[in-house]
């Protein structure tokens, strides 16, 4: 199924992804993995563009690399000397850890590759969806979706009291 | 452009009927109207958020109960089938109301006592009851999880509402950092759910037959399965526990262990008996390991405690262990007998927590078994309510512990299979061990003599409000279960 461009630029896009996403995890300067977390998740949007995903895509670029990672960078570096330190990534769990993932991975792949539904290995191709999958996006969350959609922000509300009652000053 | 929108409208209903959403609806308005209130409340009247809060629990139950007695045998599924409210959803909203009212009612004096500021606290309370209702009625896996975050989220505030104490810090951090993990594990499963079946619908996954024994859906499972243990508690995801439960204040403490508790076991009930129907042998033989697990680790741990309120936490893990034998037997009557079980749980455990609190509400005084010492003299009557709490708790009769224990686990033993009755085998044989560490405090309390003279109790109008309520409700469940006949014929599906 992946040919030509759409391969290359996959193979690229995915290999930018797992080497950065490795240097989040093993780099001793948190400031430098905090650069390379907005690195892995603009790969993960231009993953998304690859998957004809482009509302998603925007979305990621919007909320994960425009906020989240923004915030944590402002936090590392409002941290007083906390861009100095060399911080130890790894305990004496790692190990195990990295078993157990390799493990999960072993699974997930087979999973996928016997996957009938799928259709295994290469993905089948989803011809039912007709017009821009924006469009397609908001009506479905406008109206299958209308529960979740108005009491995420409930959720919302009830986070912002919460932050507020942790932070707020005693009086 | 108008004219499109125009069809789709006509086209479509989301088929709300806001009779049936009464409840949902007095929960949710009243939190946002205690927070809209509460700055302008000075001094005494600031009494009136928390009359408030539990006039509108109670009028959600009233709700409850006409929409109970007018359309017997409601079945409605509502907002293009993302919300189902039947039955056994509205009885599992009554729990829920039950957890959150006795604890609004054991908090007023409390919260005073420990200086903690009090209108956020009620509203955080409303909201984490209104993401319990959610979970219940979820007819979508979709809005069975944003119901779990939003009680999730106020769970971990209120853990850590106590700011100045560092085990509630502590609480509140671990509590966040294990939920916000199992919370990734359950979405994950969901997703790998959806991409077995395509579907997020409850209903719809079970529909979808040619899924059977796909290694996807399977994978999907034991993630959501990963992900609900933590919430109810169960061995090996139980580890949180202890410290969270006793490093929160402790109407806090009694809050979680009850209707969130409940909240993640009508999410249990809703995905593995409901959904996933199809890997039925598969779960069972899961959840028969994590039940056995819960309930013996949970009671061996709880033997060796010191403090009352971590031995009652231990406690909690023991009884979830016992609610899961009703999951392992996968009948009708075995899923109301676990709805039963938890009802009796919330009374009589939020009962012994209203005790716990009168004890720690002196000066000077803590929750270890040596507060009680000399408590059954000087308050003969207090004394035997907390001991028809314990007795409660432990599962003998006349009380509700017992009955829900009988209607769980005859529910198992009907179903004839030896697997089952190994397990009930070995439920009976927890309970007995576990009549030691509830009997000690008995113990303590009416045989082991003060050090100093024993401190007076202060008896506050909202304590002895929950102390009726929640001694009522022990004595009536196990007493006179044929009044909750109609919870009895009450099926899932």
């Amino acid at each position: 199924m992946l040919e030509g461009s759409t391969a290359i630029a996959f193979y690229i896009i995915s290999f930018v992804m797992i080497l950065s996403a490795i240097a989040v995890v093993t780099l001793k300067n948190i400031f430098h993995a905090a650069l390379f977390l907005v690195l892995t998740l603009f790969a993960v949007a231009a993953l998304y563009i690859l998957l004809s995903a482009e509302f998603l895509a925007a979305v990621q670029v919007l909320i994960y690399v425009g906020a989240i990672s923004i915030l944590m960078i402002f936090a590392v570096m409002l941290t007083a000397q906390l861009t100095n330190y060399n911080i130890k990534q790894t305990n004496e769990q790692s190990l195990p850890a990295l078993l157990i993932s390799v493990c999960f991975i072993g699974i997930t792949i087979f999973a996928i590759a016997t996957n009938n539904k799928l259709g295994g290995f290469p993905i089948k191709e989803n011809t039912e969806i007709a017009g821009s999958n924006t469009a397609n996006l908001g009506q479905l969350l406008m109206r299958d979706f209308i529960l979740p959609f108005e009491v995420v922000s409930v959720l919302l509300l009830a986070a912002l009291i919460g932050a507020i009652v942790i932070a707020k000053r005693d009086n | 452009m108008q004219e499109s929108v125009k069809t789709i409208l006509e086209n479509f209903s989301l088929n709300i009927d806001l009779v049936t959403l009464m409840p949902e609806i007095i929960i949710c308005g009243m939190a946002l109207l205690t927070m809209i209130l509460e700055p302008f409340l000075k001094g005494d009247s600031r009494k009136v958020v928390m009359h408030l809060t539990w006039l509108s629990i109670v009028a959600a139950l009233i709700s409850i109960y006409s929409i109970w007695t007018s359309q017997p045998n409601l079945q409605s599924l509502q907002f293009a089938d993302a919300y189902r409210i039947d039955s056994y959803s509205l009885l599992f909203k009554a729990v829920f109301l039950i957890g959150s009212l006795l604890t609004v009612f054991i908090s007023s004096n409390f919260l005073k006592f420990k200086n903690v500021p009090d209108g956020e606290f009620y509203s955080l309370i409303l909201f984490a009851t209104f993401g319990m209702m959610n979970m219940a009625s979820a007819g979508d896996l979709i809005v069975l999880f944003i119901g779990l975050e939003i009680m999730s989220l106020c769970l971990y505030v209120l853990a850590g509402i106590l700011r100045r104490s560092v085990y509630a810090n502590e609480a509140s951090l671990k509590y966040f950092l294990m939920g916000a993990f199992a919370s990734g594990f359950l979405m994950f499963g969901i997703a790998f759910i959806y991409g077995a079946t395509g579907t997020t619908s409850i209903v719809d996954v079970i529909q979808s037959s040619e899924i059977l024994s796909n290694t996807y859906l399977i994978i999907g499972a034991a993630m959501v399965m990963i992900g609900l243990g933590f919430k109810v508690g169960a061995v090996p995801f139980h580890m949180w526990i202890p410290d969270v439960y006793t490093g929160s204040i402790t109407n806090v403490t009694a809050f979680m262990s009850a209707g969130p508790k409940a909240a993640a076991f009508a999410a249990f009930f809703q995905v593995f008996i409901v959904a996933l129907r199809p890997l039925q042998s598969e779960i069972e033989v899961v959840l028969w390991i994590l039940s056995a697990l819960t309930m013996t680790l949970g009671n061996i741990l709880a033997i060796t405690q010191n403090d009352v309120k971590r031995m009652l936490a231990y406690s909690s893990i023991s009884h979830a262990g016992y609610v899961l034998i009703a999951l392992v037997a996968f009948t009708p009557a075995a899923t109301t007998a676990g709805l039963y079980y938890l009802l009796c749980y919330t009374v009589m455990n939020i009962g012994a927590f209203t005790v716990l609190i009168m004890v720690e509400a002196r000066e000077n005084s803590d929750t270890n078994f040596s507060s009680f010492a000399g408590m059954g003299r000087r308050y003969p009557f207090l004394g035997i309510l907390l001991t028809i709490f314990m007795i409660s708790l432990a599962g003998f009769p006349p009380t509700a512990g017992f009955m829900g224990k009988f209607l769980v686990f005859k529910s198992a033993i009907d179903t004839g299979s030896t697997s089952l009755i190994v397990l009930v085998v070995l439920a009976v044989v927890n309970s007995l061990v576990s009549v030691y560490y509830y009997l000690r405090v008995v113990v303590v309390m009416f045989m082991v003599e003060p050090e100093l003279e024993y401190r007076p109790i202060n008896f506050a109008t909202g304590i002895i409000a929950a102390l009726v309520i929640s001694m009522g409700g022990t004595l009536l469940l196990g007493i006179y279960p044929q009044i909750f006949a109609f919870f009895l014929n009450t099926a899932l599906i």
